[in-house]
C-alpha cells in the first residue's frame, strides 16, 4: 500500500511543479545567492525526473571557499510537494588567520512546497577533514579542531521563494547552525533560482 | 560553542547599544547604591598586526563564525583607546588601566610607547602600567630598567606589569629582583600574572605560575607592592589553581594585593560558582581591602560590561555590602596606586 502510494506520487510528480515539462530532461537549473556571510553559485541537471547532479561553489566573506559536486534524488509525495536527498564531495579552502583546507563530505535533505509562494526547508550535515594551511601547530590549542577528525557543520536552511516571471524564484533565506563545530551567527541571503523541484541542493 | 554564545550576544549588544551609550556613562549600581569612580585595572591595548601568529589564531578561534574569518577588524577596534572608552561607558566604569606587554614568545608586544599613546587620549580616565623586555636580560638589564623608569615618569603611568609565565622568567629568579627594587624606589606597584594561561607559548611550570615561588621576593622587598593577578586561577584546567596560596600570601604580607580578572568570564567559569567562591574566601579571610577589580578585557565587544556584571553577581552571591564593592571597584585602587579619588 505504502509502495503504491509513493509510486503514485512519483508518477503524479511528472505533472507537478518540478516536472512541468518532463520531456525536456535533462535540463539545467541554476541558483545564485548572496548575503551575509555566504555567496554561492550552483548548477544542477536532472538526468531523469528523479536523479540529478549538482556542482557549485560557495564562499563566506570570500575567505572561506567551498567547491563541491554531487548527486541528488528527487521524490514527489504529492503534486505540489517535493523532497530531495543529496550527497556531495568537495574541497574547502579557508584563508586568513584560521587558514584551513581539506576535503569535505556532506549529506542533506530538502523539502519544498509549490504554491503562490514556495517555502523550503533544508537540513544538512558536513564533515570537513581540515588541516591548517598557515599554522601547522595552532590546532593543538583547541580541542575542537584536530588534524584528522572532521569538523562538523550542521545547518538548517529556511527560505521562502517568490515566483517571478518565467521560471525564476526570488528567495530570501536564513541559515542556522554551527560551522566547523563553532557557534555561527545566523546567516541571511537573497537568492535567485530556477523554479523547479530539481533545483540544485547543496547540503 | 558555550563560550562563544555570550561572545556573540555581547558583540550584538555592543554593536546595537554602543552608539546610544557612548555619550553618557550609565550609573553603576549595586544593591541600589551608586558606585562612584569604578575602575577596571586590567585592560589591554595594542594592534592586531603585532600579535604573534599563534595568538592571532587563538583569538580568532574565540570569535563566532563568520567573525572568526575577519578577526582583525574586531580586535583593532576593541583594542583602540576609543574602543576601550566605549566599553567603559557601556559598563558604567569611569576609569581604566591599560597594560604594556613584552611577551614576544606568547601573547605579543604592546610597547610602553603604544600604551602611553592610548592613555594620553583620555587623561583622568585612562592610566597605564609600563613593562619591560626580559628576553636578553643578562645584557640588557640596565637599559631595560632605565627605559622602564623613564616610562614611569609619565603622570598617567602608575605602575609596572609583569607576566612571568608569558615572559618566560621565574618568580624566584634573583636576576630579576632589580625590577622589584626599582619598583620600591619609585613607589610603583607591580602587577603580576599568577596561575596558568590559555595562551600558546606560555610556560606552565610552577616557578612561572605558582605565586608561592614569589614569596622570597615579597619578603625581601617589603616596600614593593605586589598585586597577584587572576588570583592564581588555572585557566587550562579551569579550576581555582593557587587561590589559597594567593590568600595566604596576602594574609602574611601587607605588601600583597589581589586582582581577580579573567577567571570569572563565561569561558573560564561558566557557572560563576568558582568566582563566587573566590569572593567568599576573600571575605572570610578579611582581605576585601586588598582586592582591586580588573577584567582582562577588552577581548571582544561587550566583554568589559559582561565581566563587570558577572563580578557584581558573584559579589552579591558572596554577600558583599555596597561599601565592600566600592572598595574593590574604586577605593582600593585609589589607595594602592595613589590616584586621587
Amino acid at each position: 500500500m505504502r509502495g503504491t502510494a509513493i509510486g503514485a506520487a512519483l508518477l503524479l510528480s511528472t505533472a507537478d511543479l518540478g516536472a512541468k515539462e518532463p520531456t525536456e530532461s535533462p535540463r539545467l537549473s541554476w541558483s545564485v545567492e548572496t548575503g551575509f556571510p555566504w555567496t554561492s553559485v550552483q548548477i544542477g541537471s536532472n538526468t531523469s525526473d528523479d536523479f540529478g547532479w549538482i556542482v557549485g561553489v560557495e564562499s563566506a566573506l570570500f575567505r572561506r571557499w567551498e567547491g563541491f559536486t554531487g548527486v541528488q534524488v528527487n521524490f514527489h509525495p504529492t503534486p505540489r510537494f517535493a523532497v530531495s536527498l543529496v550527497t556531495t564531495v568537495g574541497w574547502i579552502e579557508q584563508v586568513g588567520t584560521l587558514g584551513r583546507r581539506g576535503p569535505q563530505l556532506a549529506i542533506g535533505a530538502m523539502a519544498e512546497r509549490d504554491g503562490p509562494v514556495v517555502p523550503r526547508v533544508q537540513v544538512s550535515a558536513e564533515g570537513f577533514w581540515a588541516s591548517s594551511s598557515s599554522l601547522p601547530d595552532y590546532q593543538e590549542l583547541d580541542e575542537s579542531v584536530s588534524l584528522f577528525s572532521p569538523l562538523t557543520t550542521l545547518s538548517l536552511d529556511v527560505a521562502l521563494g517568490i515566483p517571478l516571471r518565467g521560471r525564476w524564484l526570488l528567495e530570501p533565506s536564513m541559515r542556522l547552525g554551527p560551522v566547523d563545530g563553532q557557534f555561527a551567527i545566523p546567516a541571511a541571503a537573497i537568492g535567485l533560482r530556477t523554479h523547479t523541484s530539481h533545483r540544485p541542493v547543496h547540503p | 560553542m558555550t563560550s562563544t554564545l555570550p561572545l556573540f550576544l555581547g558583540t550584538l549588544a555592543t554593536l546595537i547599544l554602543a552608539p546610544a551609550c557612548s555619550s553618557e556613562a550609565p550609573e553603576l549600581l549595586y544593591k541600589g547604591q551608586p558606585i562612584f569612580r569604578a575602575t577596571d585595572m586590567h585592560l589591554h591595548t595594542g594592534e592586531w598586526s603585532i600579535l604573534p601568529p599563534r595568538t592571532k589564531a587563538y583569538l580568532a578561534s574565540r570569535f563566532p563564525f563568520p567573525f572568526s574569518l575577519t578577526p582583525e577588524k574586531f580586535v583593532d577596534s576593541a583594542l583602540s583607546a576609543s574602543g576601550i572608552l566605549n566599553q567603559l561607558d557601556t559598563a558604567g566604569l569611569e576609569r581604566a588601566v591599560l597594560l604594556a606587554v613584552y611577551a614576544p614568545k606568547s601573547v605579543g608586544i604592546t610597547k610602553n610607547e603604544s600604551m602611553i599613546a592610548a592613555i594620553e587620549e583620555a587623561p583622568g580616565r585612562l592610566f597605564g602600567l609600563a613593562s619591560l623586555a626580559v628576553d636578553n636580560w643578562n645584557e640588557d638589564e640596565n637599559e631595560e630598567l632605565d627605559q622602564l623608569a623613564q616610562a614611569l615618569k609619565h603622570p598617567q603611568v602608575i605602575g609596572i606589569k609583569l607576566a612571568h609565565a608569558h615572559q618566560h622568567f621565574a618568580f624566584d629568579d634573583p636576576r630579576f629582583y632589580s625590577i622589584y627594587q626599582l619598583a620600591a624606589e619609585l613607589q610603583s606597584p607591580i602587577y603580576l600574572h599568577t596561575g596558568s594561561s590559555p595562551f600558546p607559548g606560555t610556560l606552565t611550570s610552577p616557578e612561572f605560575t605558582n605565586p608561592a615561588f614569589l614569596e622570597e621576593a615579597i619578603a625581601e622587598f617589603s616596600e614593593t607592592t605586589f598585586i597577584l593577578g587572576h588570583l592564581g586561577y588555572d585557566f587550562t584546567q579551569l579550576d581555582l589553581g593557587e587561590l589559597e596560596t594567593c590568600l595566604k600570601l596576602a594574609k602574611r604580607y601587607p605588601n600583597v594585593f589581589l586582582e581577580q580578572s579573567a577567571m570569572g568570564s563565561a569561558g573560564a567559569d561558566p557557572s560563576g560558582e568558582l568566582y563566587a567562591h573566590s569572593f567568599r574566601r576573600i571575605k572570610e579571610e578579611g582581605l576585601i581591602d586588598r582586592l582591586i577589580y580588573g577584567s582582562d578585557g577588552p577581548q571582544y565587544p561587550g566583554f568589559v560590561a559582561s565581566y563587570l556584571s558577572r563580578t557584581l553577581d558573584a559579589m552579591l552571591a558572596a554577600d558583599f555590602s555596597s561599601e565592600e564593592v566600592e572598595a574593590v571597584l574604586a577605593t582600593n585602587f585609589n589607595r594602592v596606586f595613589g590616584v586621587s579619588p
